[in-house]
């Protein structure tokens, strides 16, 4: 159990909604994996009276953080933001914004702006932030509570590119609240980001565009979980000689040299 | 005596279940909110593009619509020699191409055939060789099954030869109430509900899905077959139509938004043709097209009966490729007088 701005949470993994084959496939993904936050995106997807892939994601019992994927600008995410507030009846919001088409590198810039504004008008702002140490100093006086740091570019499915920085980060504010966000390609870097401490994993494309979303989904789920427990259980040093694991005693001591 | 029946919605899966049932000797009226051939603003199934492509569509799709696809083009090429070739359907095959940095797409859709199919069913090679005109996309996938039905085409050889076949037509005519054996004031024995998206308020779990997509007119551009360019969020096509003109899409947005399209959706579109190749960029925007695709949440067709009604519907992005399978599925439900609660997915 974790606890997250008042809610007590299960799961550390977190959801994305958008490349799912169906609603059907998505819906019995978040089931199967037991994810309770799940992200969406408002733009593209807007217009309309009504909505009726939002009204089924309001409809399933989980935490709803609406997006601003796709903003390009501070205005376009601050209005967005406020969008998602009226729509999903949450001051919860991934706050994204892209300074980089094509690697969809966050805007650091933008992005600490439009934190302060939106956390001044109440918001919980996730921030969707390279791993950048002081950034993550510059969001949480924007008044963040949480980080989301990327592992690498959205989509990319590389892993955790940089595990040096993020560690860096995760022992520099400990009690921060961190979630590894994007560039996650297979349950066993998401593990990975587990064992370096952080509290939960957000990923979409690696899980909706599988073969078998629903399957991958668990997967995640359990990586997750193995990941969290060796986190907790603390890991072995890494040594650079073999140290046998069943006593030798018999053996004569030159045969080890 | 046969059972008298309605077909209501004059889309793709109207027309298929009221030919499979007036062949069979049956007394069938149509019922339809417009004309007898709509503007593409007015009609799901004159918006469409017409593919049958059964094996790309695994890349998105459930391996039921390979299925059903793959019988459908059976059924079309019959359809084709009745109509004595009257409308356009080709089996030219279809070609995939990727940009080099979408080449993780590429990997996927052959390991989802292979995992779907033991022999093979497209051939790997030099992009210029099935389309000469494309360059610098190095190896594509040719699928020589999969073709094209031409929607305008087929809707105009029907309204020529085959609407006279039925009891009584009634275009132009919006209805308000289906039930079992009605269609407001008139009584028939079954009822066929295929409206596609206008049956929303009837169905469970069902919602549109909205399709942009961009009529080009670029007569420099020559291709042989339609061409499908992997693109990380949808299918995105290229159909060749008669004189010069391309079809290009088609977004998939889930929203039921019928506004016109959007400034973002044009430039994924018409970036991608002129990625493909600059000559689409001396061509001309003839008009765009916004529709819903009626979708079930699962994405896939259905058919509920009960005593007096049938409704059939969900055909999703899939309207060519499984309404004659579909067409047939309910077909024999009504010839096997099993029309009573049964839901068949």
């Amino acid at each position: 159990m974790w606890n997250l701005f008042g809610k007590s949470l299960k799961s550390r993994l977190l959801l994305g909604t958008s490349r799912y084959p169906s609603p059907e496939v998505l819906k019995n993904s978040i089931a199967f994996s037991g994810s309770e936050i799940i992200t969406v995106s408002l733009r593209r997807n807007s217009g309309g009276e009504g909505n009726p892939f939002w009204e089924m994601l309001n409809a399933l019992k989980v935490n709803v953080l609406p997006n601003t994927a796709g903003c390009h600008s501070v205005e376009e995410a601050v209005t967005t933001a406020q969008m998602a507030r009226e729509i999903f009846k949450t001051n919860w919001l991934k706050l994204e914004v892209i300074g980089d088409d094509y690697t969809l590198r966050p805007d650091p810039v933008a992005l600490v702006e439009a934190a302060e504004i939106l956390c001044k008008d109440g918001f919980e702002v996730f921030p969707y932030m390279t791993e950048d140490l002081v950034l993550a100093e510059k969001l949480l006086e924007a008044g963040c509570n949480i980080l989301m740091p990327w592992a690498s570019p959205i989509g990319s499915g590389q892993g955790i590119a940089n595990p040096f920085a993020l560690k860096t980060l995760r022992d520099k504010f400990p009690e921060v609240p961190m979630v590894v966000d994007a560039g996650i390609g297979s349950p066993s870097h998401a593990a990975f980001a587990m064992e370096l401490g952080f509290d939960g994993v957000l990923l979409n494309t690696a899980v909706a565009t599988s073969i078998d979303p629903v399957k991958m989904a668990r997967a995640f789920a359990l990586s997750i979980e193995g990941g969290r427990q060796g986190y907790l259980s603390g890991l072995m040093e890494k040594r650079d000689f073999a140290i046998p694991s069943t006593p030798v005693v018999g053996t004569p001591f030159w045969h080890n040299v | 005596m046969k059972p008298t029946v309605a077909v209501v919605g004059a889309g793709i899966l109207g027309r298929l279940i009221s030919f499979f049932l007036i062949e069979d000797g049956h007394s069938v009226s149509l019922f339809e909110k417009n004309g007898q051939l709509p503007s593409a603003k007015d009609s799901c199934s004159l918006t469409a593009a017409g593919m049958l492509a059964p094996f790309c569509e695994l890349e998105y799709s459930d391996p039921l619509i390979t299925q059903m696809g793959l019988e459908s083009i059976a059924i079309w090429e019959k359809i084709h020699k009745y109509f004595d070739y009257g409308f356009h359907f080709e089996r030219k095959g279809s070609l995939v191409i990727t940009h080099p940095r979408d080449q993780a797409e590429l990997l996927k859709l052959k390991e989802i055939i292979k995992k779907n199919f033991k022999k093979p069913v497209y051939r790997e090679e030099e992009v210029t060789k099935f389309e000469p005109f494309i360059k610098g996309f190095g190896k594509g996938l040719y699928f020589p099954f999969e073709g094209l039905v031409d929607p305008e085409s087929f809707f105009k050889i029907y309204n020529e030869k085959y609407l006279n076949k039925f009891e009584n037509l009634y275009f132009n005519t919006k209805v308000e109430k289906i039930g079992p054996g009605r269609v407001d004031q008139h009584l028939f024995d079954l009822v066929i509900d295929c409206r596609g998206f206008a049956a929303k308020g009837d169905l469970k779990d069902f919602r549109g899905v909205r399709g942009e997509l961009l009529l080009i007119e670029a007569p420099e551009v020559k291709l042989n077959s339609f061409v499908r360019l992997m693109h990380p969020r949808y299918p995105l096509y290229v159909v060749p139509k008669p004189n010069g003109r391309f079809i290009v899409g088609a977004t998939s947005l889930e929203c039921e938004d019928l506004s016109p399209i959007s400034v973002r959706s044009s430039l994924e579109l018409l970036s991608a043709i002129y990625s493909i190749h600059p000559a689409f960029g001396e061509g001309r925007i003839i008009e765009s097209r916004v529709h819903l695709r009626p979708g079930f949440i699962d994405n896939l067709p259905k058919i509920e009966a009960e005593e007096g009604l049938i409704r059939a519907n969900g055909l999703y992005r899939h309207g060519y490729l499984v309404s004659p399978k579909l067409a047939q599925q309910v077909f024999n439900l009504v010839k096997e007088n099993r029309s009573s609660h049964a839901t068949f997915n």
